[in-house]
């Protein structure tokens, strides 16, 4: 029996989306394209009459922007925003900045797979030396987190992330969301697709292939404990969903030769 | 030397301010003058380097949507943000949606003057029959307040007493811990703060036009006591020109 309705939404496109690199915690804001996924499923939103009370963000301004716009398209500004670090993307260690389809090409669409897709396979941690280490580290957003900064993760695997998303979501959003608040949560890929698999029960083989098309939002129906009462709705026009889920998959893809 | 620092920041124009209309708990959006007021605004504190720990803002979108613009202009978009009913606009009662200019047609330039610029003289307050009860006192962002906080009309006097209690449970206790503070809202509810900060007269408080979307710091003591007179951030032609425009308001067509 349907209890509690929580949103999901992944955020639209952001610069190094459009180039296929692992962005993970560097702080990209949104491409006009990105900006727009958010403003048309803000739209959506209104126009099915949907009214939040809570809106959970990462600390990654991509999924903050999209929150935004979200929230000024259906009107509702004056929502509460609450930002936490728990659920930014995964952070990709050592391959973040990386082009995907390079990636491939040099290790193979199957490896690249298994680091974009298994549950618990870490990918290397990033170094000191990694060009954007300082750019994420030196970040003073990192010193206001609830573990300290040098606690925060050097990679993750999906399984970490789930690891340190799931402790917020018991303490912080479950007591809202039995509180009767429609939540939404606006985030990323990863912290979205950790967040289905503990909501949905969903096995670590099976994870591999759930994939979250950007800007489209996930409707999950919960009963008293939280657990979907039946499979998440992905809100709006089933042809554009479809052309996004396929627009996710083909970026593990290697570029083909001419 | 200071202990502490805090910026205010008034929203820019609204599409009502445009219209020259009270706008008070009307949800009204910027205009696209508004938009860019809050641009610059943003782009002021981002040449001055400024960083904050804490952001506060009204339920009006307004003054949410300036505050948005400065955190994305100032890279701080992850910065925590608490909004309040208590830091809305005055509200304007029986006024709300009324064109100035008519208003003061109708009543006289006197009345309005009082009226806007009084301390402890309210509007008349806005009945259920009035165009605007059902989607402001109705509007499910007030759905928590009691019966005794939610307003029908207020003077500067009533806004004020709603407003600082917040600033003195909420905001002091964040800046006393060191906590750097950005606060969005309206030309009334900020009054209030200055009045407070300053220990204004309520005749020198009805003078004041605080200038909008120019970000304005105060340098305070450990005590809370501003070192020195509000300082602007931009250029003193856009200061001088916001603070002129204001003033201008409010009077009949000849």
């Amino acid at each position: 029996m349907s209890k509690y309705k929580l949103f999901l939404l992944r955020h639209g496109e952001g610069a190094w989306n459009k180039e296929n690199r692992f962005c993970s915690w560097v702080d990209q804001k949104l491409s006009e394209d990105g900006l727009k996924e958010a403003q048309d499923c803000g739209r959506l939103l209104k126009e099915q009459g949907y009214k939040f009370d809570l809106v959970f963000t990462s600390l990654l301004s991509r999924s903050i922007q999209t929150a935004w716009l979200v929230l000024e398209a259906m009107g509702q500004e004056w929502v509460p925003v609450i930002k936490s670090w728990r659920l930014n993307e995964r952070h990709y260690g050592s391959l973040i900045g990386l082009n995907r389809a390079e990636m491939a090409k040099e290790h193979g669409e199957e490896q690249v797979k298994v680091w974009r897709r298994s549950y618990n396979v870490t990918p290397p941690p990033i170094e000191e030396s990694h060009p954007y280490f300082l750019e994420i580290y030196n970040d003073r957003r990192y010193t206001t987190c609830d573990v300290p900064k040098e606690n925060l993760p050097r990679a993750e695997s999906l399984k970490e992330v789930l690891d340190r998303l799931l402790p917020y979501w018991d303490s912080t959003v479950v007591p809202e969301i039995k509180q009767g608040r429609t939540v939404l949560i606006s985030a990323h890929g990863n912290s979205c697709r950790a967040l289905l698999k503990h909501l949905e029960g969903i096995s670590d083989k099976d994870i591999a292939s759930v994939t979250l098309p950007t800007g489209i939002p996930v409707l999950l129906e919960l009963d008293e404990n939280l657990k979907a009462v039946k499979p998440r709705q992905l809100l709006g026009d089933q042809v554009k969903i479809q052309a996004a889920i396929k627009k996710v998959e083909d970026q593990g893809k290697a570029i083909p030769s001419t | 030397m200071a202990a502490y620092k805090l910026v205010l920041i008034r929203h820019g124009e609204s599409c009502w301010n445009q219209e020259n209309r009270f706008c008070g708990w009307f949800d009204a959006d910027l205009s696209d003058t508004g938009e860019h007021e809050a641009k610059r605004g943003g782009q002021a504190l981002k040449d001055a380097g400024y960083e904050f720990d804490i952001c506060y803002t009204s339920v009006l979108k307004r003054a949410i949507r300036t505050l948005w613009f400065v955190l994305d202009s100032i890279d701080q978009m992850w910065l925590p943000v608490h909004r309040t009913w208590r830091l809305n606009e005055r509200h304007y009662g029986g006024l709300t949606g009324l064109n100035k200019a008519e208003t003061a047609a109708i009543h006289g330039e006197a009345q309005v003057k009082i009226w806007r610029r009084s301390f402890d003289i309210p509007p008349p307050c806005m009945d259920e029959g009035h165009d605007f009860y059902q989607s402001i006192s109705k509007d499910r962002r007030y759905s928590d307040l009691t019966e005794d906080q939610l307003p029908s009309c207020e003077s500067l006097k009533d806004t004020i007493a709603r407003a600082l209690p917040f600033w003195n449970e909420e905001i002091v206790p964040q800046i006393k811990d060191g906590k750097r503070v950005l606060i969005a809202a309206h030309g009334n509810s900020l009054r209030g703060i200055v009045k407070h900060l300053e220990g204004m007269s309520e005749e020198a408080i009805m003078e004041l036009n605080l200038p909008t979307g120019i970000p304005i710091v105060y340098e305070l003591d450990k005590n809370l006591k501003p070192l020195g007179p509000m300082q602007f951030l931009g250029d003193e032609e856009t200061v001088k020109k916001a603070m002129e425009a204001v003033a201008a308001q409010g009077k009949a067509k000849k």
